[in-house]
């Protein structure tokens, strides 16, 4: 996903005098191209991440579209008062990319994992919350929040995803039904969708139940007259999402079913909340936070006692 | 009582300026007294030295003056009134329920650039809008911050420091308010920077100390700034509370505020 960020912002830039990227001593041959073509509008601000906020902000303010891209923790937490200050308060048109988002880079520690970004951003007003799920949803998520002006921050993965056919540009809101079926919907967010679409077929074979299979790329804004019409007829629902079950979409999901009164069992899948110490891929991390396809398949199996 | 407009002329009195202040602090029962006390001389120098109506006018090529210890709220916002930028009769809501203008700098009033109060952001801004400019050809307007000697314990005063420098934005001129107190006790005792002159020069930009209560050594200071080819940080040295006898160098008057008789005596204080 870094790759299509890298030639997709370069489009941009070519398209868009005001498209300016910053980023934190992050991208290491990455953005060659970008910076060849159009030398000053790349501007490494350094291992300074809080001060790289606040220059996004200042830029936007002079009419530029700055996009901020560092490693995920450090283009959130790291500067998160810049980021409520000088961007969603003065609703700058700033774009945050997070790379290597979730447990992306679950090898290297907790200090770069990502489980918070949503539950935080959540909460702060004036921002949209995405998250694609491979390189072409990317590419229209990036598009939609430059294009839209408002403060947006972006979770990507780190390389390697597999593209997963979705139809039309994605846009900001938007979802996608990516697989049809009537007995079970699983709800992915961003870059988890292939644990879900493993799962489905996982519980097709085993429990010969049929899964609808819907991508989640945007958090926030968060509507669930968007998701309604594809819950119908489903018999339990699970959410799933590389992020904690605190604050995640998840919650905001169920908040809003229970709200609405809709009669659905709902299973939440997410992050415990624990830090992990131990070392691992990120599959090995999916299964001990509880998030691979092997959980989707136990959760279903739990939450409709016949698939036993 | 209405809050108190001097002469409108080219040339802003301070202790006008301090009479408005004063109005406002009294009515709202407002804090902060110190610190708005103490800037008004560098405020004046820095919306002489700038185009107000563009500000006023939001227009793309205005100077940018962004308030970094944003708590010197009233005191910005009387001078942006004496320079006509916002109407007098705003001043009258300061900090009353339903109005804009808040205890902290606020960009829901016309011609602030930039909400600070939690410190340590405005310089990035700052940094920002200068390379901004540039970068629409408008390098030779110049872009403000105003600091506090406090803020500057904040690390991200001095990454933004390291990129101007870096990117060599010589538009810049940051003016460090060096009233020697923070919140509740003298900034030395705190953590101690003195020379503070010395602490930005190791950054090689340009650096100065001037008398911050003297507007023609600040004005003339930034304009030595403007022309170094640098960006630049003016050390504006300066009392806490200036001008109110009772307030002047004591702490608590960062949270105290005046009531009739202290008001009364302030205000006659004021040659």
């Amino acid at each position: 996903m870094r790759n299509a960020f890298a030639s997709e912002i370069t489009a941009m830039a070519a398209e868009d005098p005001r498209v300016v990227l910053l980023s934190g001593d992050i991208g290491n041959r990455l953005f060659d191209d970008l910076r060849g073509r159009f030398p000053d509008r790349f501007i490494n601000c350094g291992v300074a991440e809080a001060n790289m906020m606040g220059v996004a902000a200042g830029l936007a303010m002079s009419g530029l579209r700055p996009v901020v891209y560092t490693i995920t923790p450090f283009t959130t937490t790291r500067c998160l008062e810049q980021i409520r200050v000088d961007v969603a308060y003065h609703e700058a048109p700033v774009v945050i990319v997070g790379t290597g988002a979730g447990l992306a880079y679950a090898d290297l520690g907790p200090t770069h994992h990502s489980l918070e970004d949503f539950a935080i951003f959540r909460a702060i007003p004036n921002l949209q919350v995405v998250a694609p799920w491979d390189s072409p949803s990317l590419r229209s998520l990036l598009r939609d929040a430059v294009q839209s002006g408002k403060p947006t921050y972006m979770r990507i993965g780190k390389k390697g995803e597999k593209d997963i056919p979705a139809g039309e540009p994605l846009k900001i809101g938007q979802v996608r039904e990516t697989r049809s079926g009537s007995d079970v919907c699983i709800l992915a967010v961003g870059t988890i969708a292939p644990e879900a679409l493993k799962a489905a077929d996982q519980i097709k074979t085993k429990f010969g139940l049929s899964c609808r299979v819907v991508l989640i790329g945007t958090v926030k804004p968060f509507s669930l007259d968007a998701l309604k019409p594809l819950l119908t007829g489903v018999k339990t629902v699970v959410t799933v999402e590389e992020h904690a079950k605190t604050g995640g979409f998840g919650e905001q999901f169920a908040a809003a079913a229970a709200q609405s009164g809709l009669d659905l069992p709902i299973t939440c899948l997410g992050a415990h909340d624990e830090f992990m110490h131990q070392v691992g891929t990120q599959s090995y991390a999916r299964a001990f936070f509880g998030i691979d396809a092997a959980a989707i398949a136990a959760a279903v199996r739990s939450a409709l006692p016949i698939a036993a | 009582m209405t809050i108190s407009a001097a002469t409108r002329s080219n040339r802003v009195e301070p202790n006008a300026v301090r009479r408005t202040v004063l109005d406002m602090l009294y009515r709202s029962k407002a804090s902060h007294l110190g610190t708005n006390m103490s800037e008004i001389e560098i405020l004046i120098a820095i919306f002489g030295a700038v185009d107000c109506i563009k500000i006023r006018d939001h227009a793309p090529d205005r100077s940018r003056v962004i308030i970094s210890k944003g708590h010197g709220a009233a005191a910005t916002y009387a001078t942006m009134a004496h320079y006509g930028i916002i109407p007098f009769a705003l001043l009258d809501s300061y900090h009353s329920n339903g109005s804009k203008l808040a205890g902290h700098v606020s960009h829901g009033v016309p011609g602030v650039e930039h909400s600070t109060g939690a410190l340590g952001h405005g310089l990035s801004v700052a940094v920002g809008a200068a390379i901004g400019l540039r970068s629409r050809g408008f390098s030779s307007v110049p872009v403000f911050a105003v600091c506090g000697d406090g803020e500057i314990q904040e690390g991200s005063i001095w990454e933004a420091v390291m990129l101007a420098r870096h990117l060599n934005l010589s538009n810049l001129v940051m003016l460090l308010d060096n009233n020697r107190i923070s919140s509740i006790t003298d900034t030395d005792k705190v953590i101690d920077l003195r020379p503070i002159e010395r602490r930005f020069a190791g950054f090689d930009v340009f650096s100065c100390t001037v008398d911050g209560h003297s507007t023609e050594a600040v004005s003339a200071a930034i304009q030595r700034s403007l022309a170094s080819g640098k960006p630049g940080v003016i050390v504006c040295d300066t009392i806490k509370g200036k001008g109110v006898a009772f307030a002047e160098g004591q702490p608590i008057w960062h949270y105290r505020s005046l009531n009739d008789d202290l008001y009364r005596q302030a205000i006659d204080g004021l040659i």
